[in-house]
């Protein structure tokens, strides 16, 4: 019985020790309020819809987020202060990241864990905003997210910008197109008559060119400054997502928007607006959104 | 003791079942504490003292407080009580109480001169210990870091801990009439 009661007391120990310790940890690690990843995403609105209003041209588009893993609130609205008049519906569930049906450890818990954290998704439509507001392009760089326990969280989401979709010149042709899960695309378009590829414009493109490698036909875009092309040529572009260097590359996510320009031989211009949405399955551990977490406290 | 070993295994039943209509769940851990509790009492009446029942008195507060603040408080926001610490608790609460009792039986039936019960009781509080014990602290850590493995390790190790509390607390109700056949013959 002795030997009994010393092991009741040597066990009795060890979990007070390791529950004091673990519970400090808990509070160490704990994040104050949820942290959005930023993203720099070029997206257009068709106005020429009836029904805009409730959704961009481009695929649903997703803010991410994470928070300690026992938080069981969610995003229940989101304002931009820039303009208020923008109402958007997000929508959250558990149904875990990128709209995959990740299974919880835990069922009382919400979103795809990582030791402390719990990583989120939140999709988004737009339910209400003025035509008139389009007529310039909008800028949206912060937003208020409203929770379902009424607290609320404002932060900076990077750079989203909302513009009407243009129709491109009928100079190029769609033929085909493909993507792979690690983020890798490929476009094949029909030249349909002859021109020359006199340069492109792109949004954010300190953080494209650091995260991805263009090329239109086999060449970097980055230092292509003329190309030639014939009527029935292919025109084709690659685009390949490079390793991110640091967390904060790591964990922003961008779409990538190109407005390539074309001249022809009387230096008529033409544009082809080329959209891709690089896939966002970047490897998440606990210890580098704690890292994560840290960087950001210390911007 | 028979009767009060037979509320404690009823309890212990109840406990494990987990039955949930409209989100409110039917017998309540609080029914089965209820139960156990009743169990130890029928111990005090007849002279047995036990210090578990001030355990299970703690655990009783422990979980009414927990309703009332959950239900006033509506914490589901940030639930680490509700998800790491009261579980914990309860089977900390769990690891003492049966420790204890199994001591007590041990100590009823060396006053009774039963070396052959002393013997067996004394080596389920054994496995009781380890198995509990080392349940508890890998669902402190599985709890703590989220690791499924570690969550899955304690769950099959509480499980067989929980089997441990049945089987000794059903033999420790049957005790008490094997004793009296063998005193009549």
């Amino acid at each position: 019985m002795d030997v009994n009661k010393r092991i009741f007391r040597i066990f009795l120990i060890i979990i007070g020790i390791v529950a004091t310790g673990c519970m400090i940890f808990i509070q160490y690690v704990s994040l104050a309020e949820p942290i959005f990843f930023k993203q720099y995403a070029d997206l257009s609105v068709n106005l020429d819809d009836d029904d805009y209003q409730y959704g961009l041209s481009d695929e649903l588009f997703s803010f991410n987020y994470f928070t300690n893993a026992e938080d069981k609130r969610v995003v229940s609205y989101v304002s931009f202060p820039e303009y208020p008049d923008l109402h958007i519906q997000p929508f959250e569930d558990d149904w875990g990241m990128f709209g995959l049906d990740f299974e919880t450890e835990q069922p009382d818990l919400i979103g795809q864990l990582y030791g402390r954290y719990s990583l989120r998704e939140v999709l988004w439509q737009i339910v209400d905003l003025p035509e008139e507001s389009l007529d310039n392009e909008l800028i949206l760089n912060e937003a208020i997210f409203y929770f379902s326990d009424g607290s609320e969280v404002k932060t900076d989401i990077g750079q989203i910008r909302l513009s009407r979709s243009a129709s491109d010149s009928e100079i190029i042709e769609f033929l085909s197109g493909s993507s792979s899960s690690d983020g890798d695309s490929r476009s094949n378009f029909k030249v349909l008559k002859p021109i020359n590829f006199s340069g492109f414009e792109a949004h954010f493109l300190d953080q494209i060119s650091q995260r991805v490698e263009m090329k239109i036909n086999n060449q970097n875009i980055y230092d292509l400054e003329e190309l030639q092309l014939e009527e029935g040529d292919t025109l084709t572009i690659v685009s390949q997502i490079k390793p991110a260097q640091t967390l904060q590359e790591r964990y922003t996510r961008f779409n990538l928007s190109l407005k390539l320009i074309f001249t022809d031989e009387k230096d008529q211009e033409y544009y082809l607006t080329w959209k891709e949405s690089p896939s966002f399955r970047e490897d998440f551990s606990f210890t580098d959104l704690y890292k994560y977490t840290k960087e950001q406290e210390g911007l | 003791m028979a009767a009060g070993f037979r509320r404690v295994f009823i309890g212990m039943i109840i406990a494990f079942i987990d039955i949930e209509l409209f989100n409110l769940a039917l017998l309540p851990s609080l029914i089965a504490w209820l139960i156990i509790y009743s169990g130890l009492s029928i111990f005090e009446t007849k002279g047995i003292i036990i210090l578990t029942e001030k355990i299970i008195c703690g655990m009783l507060v422990l979980l009414i407080g927990t309703d009332i603040y959950l239900f006033f408080i509506q914490a589901d926001h940030y639930g680490l009580l509700q998800n790491v610490i009261l579980p914990v608790l309860a089977l900390v609460g769990q690891f003492i109480i049966f420790h204890r009792l199994l001591g007590m039986a041990v100590a009823y039936f060396a006053a009774r001169g039963e070396q052959d019960l002393i013997a067996k009781y004394t080596r389920h509080n054994r496995i009781y210990l380890i198995v509990q014990g080392t349940g508890i602290l890998l669902l402190i850590l599985s709890l703590t870091f989220n690791l499924e493995i570690l969550l899955l390790l304690s769950s099959v190790l509480n499980l067989i801990a929980f089997i441990d509390i049945l089987i000794f607390t059903y033999g420790l109700s049957r005790e008490d009439y094997r004793y009296m056949r063998i005193t009549k013959n």
